[in-house]
């Protein structure tokens, strides 16, 4: 009983446990920068810290991680907004120096098509097998016996009636 | 009832696995640290630098018409120390010149460190607020970049360099961008 009640209450603190690690991080920085100018800019700003990875922390946006690189690259993105670079501008500014690895989710190209491609291929291949394995079960479902073959069938079954009750 | 296209059925899961390990063999010889610089082949960022004794300063201009190598480095930087012999033997040996990019660091230290462990650079550039360093995408010191005579560059390493890095890689590059040059 009481291992009952304990484990149940295990499981409670895992479940809250697991669905707090899958939250959103809450971001944070270091050191607030300024304002931008215009609403507009600050959308772009936003958007970019939460679009560029921290190049040190791997697995952090830029808005995330408190490395120094990553504050060094917020003042970077703030400055390039400021001087009025649109969001394209800036993500060129980034990848012309780091690669599209600065990117947090690659972009569309030659060498990620594999990336993008293989888990749709995936998903069809599996859609497939299930369509044709419905179908070959429904085919053997419609299989019709032979007058003969029916007429053995009862006779077995009957057999098995009268073994079973003496 | 055992058609061949049956009897073969069972082989799939064999094929599926064969090929996810041949995959994750193929990974496992990958470096997730090692990032292609988009860099490569392309003309080294400019600057205009102040020197680490603040007497002149440095452009890349400076430099055209010579190879070079530009290594990036911090007397904070603890992998610094573990490459710092291998630069100033290249130094010593004369085969290129070798400017370093003081990245982020407080000049009293970088003098001291220096002091400490020997100065390879012919020049060094003072990057305090790690502008340059963003320009030639440097995010792990130490890095090192060759730059060729056109001021392009031909190569770059991140992380502390290795005998081998040198003797492998960047003294057969030397070779080669001196013989296209001749």
């Amino acid at each position: 009983m009481i291992q009952a009640i304990l484990s149940s209450r295990l499981l409670k603190i895992l479940v809250v446990a697991l669905a707090v690690s899958t939250l959103p991080s809450v971001g944070f920085t270091a050191e607030p920068l300024p304002e931008l100018p215009t609403s507009e800019q600050q959308r772009t700003y936003d958007r970019l810290i939460r679009e560029l990875r921290c190049l040190v922390c791997k697995n952090q946006n830029l808005l995330d991680s408190n490395a120094e690189l990553a504050s060094d690259l917020r003042k970077k993105t703030h400055e390039l907004v400021v001087a009025g670079k649109n969001y394209q501008e800036v993500v060129e500014y980034m990848t012309d120096r780091f690669g599209t690895f600065v990117m947090y989710r690659p972009p569309l190209k030659t060498s990620t098509y594999a990336l993008w491609g293989l888990p749709f291929l995936g998903f069809v291949l599996v859609l497939t097998l299930i369509i044709h394995r419905i179908r070959k079960r429904s085919q053997i479902q419609l299989l019709e016996l032979g007058a003969n073959e029916r007429k053995a069938a009862e006779d077995l079954l009957e057999r098995r009636k009268r073994e079973s009750s003496p | 009832m055992n058609s061949p296209h049956m009897r073969y059925k069972g082989i799939w899961p064999f094929v599926i696995f064969c090929g996810l390990a041949v995959l994750l063999y193929i990974s496992l010889e990958k470096n997730p640290e090692h990032i292609p610089s988009p860099l490569i082949g392309k003309p080294a960022p400019k600057f205009t630098l102040p020197d680490l004794e603040n007497r002149n300063s440095l452009s890349k201009q400076d430099m055209q018409g010579s190879i070079w190598l530009l290594n990036v480095w911090a007397s904070w930087c603890v992998a610094c120390v573990q490459e710092h012999p291998l630069l100033n033997d290249l130094s010593n040996s004369g085969v290129v010149q070798i400017v370093g990019l003081n990245y982020k660091d407080v000049q009293a230290d970088a003098v001291d460190w220096l002091d400490k462990h020997g100065n390879p650079y012919s020049f060094i550039a003072v990057d305090a607020t790690g502008d340059v360093g963003i320009d030639y995408g440097v995010y792990g010191v130490p890095e090192t970049f060759l730059i060729d005579r056109d001021g392009y560059i031909q190569y770059k390493h991140i992380g502390p360099l290795t005998p081998e890095i040198i003797s492998q890689q960047i003294l057969p590059l030397v070779d080669l961008l001196r013989e296209r040059e001749s």
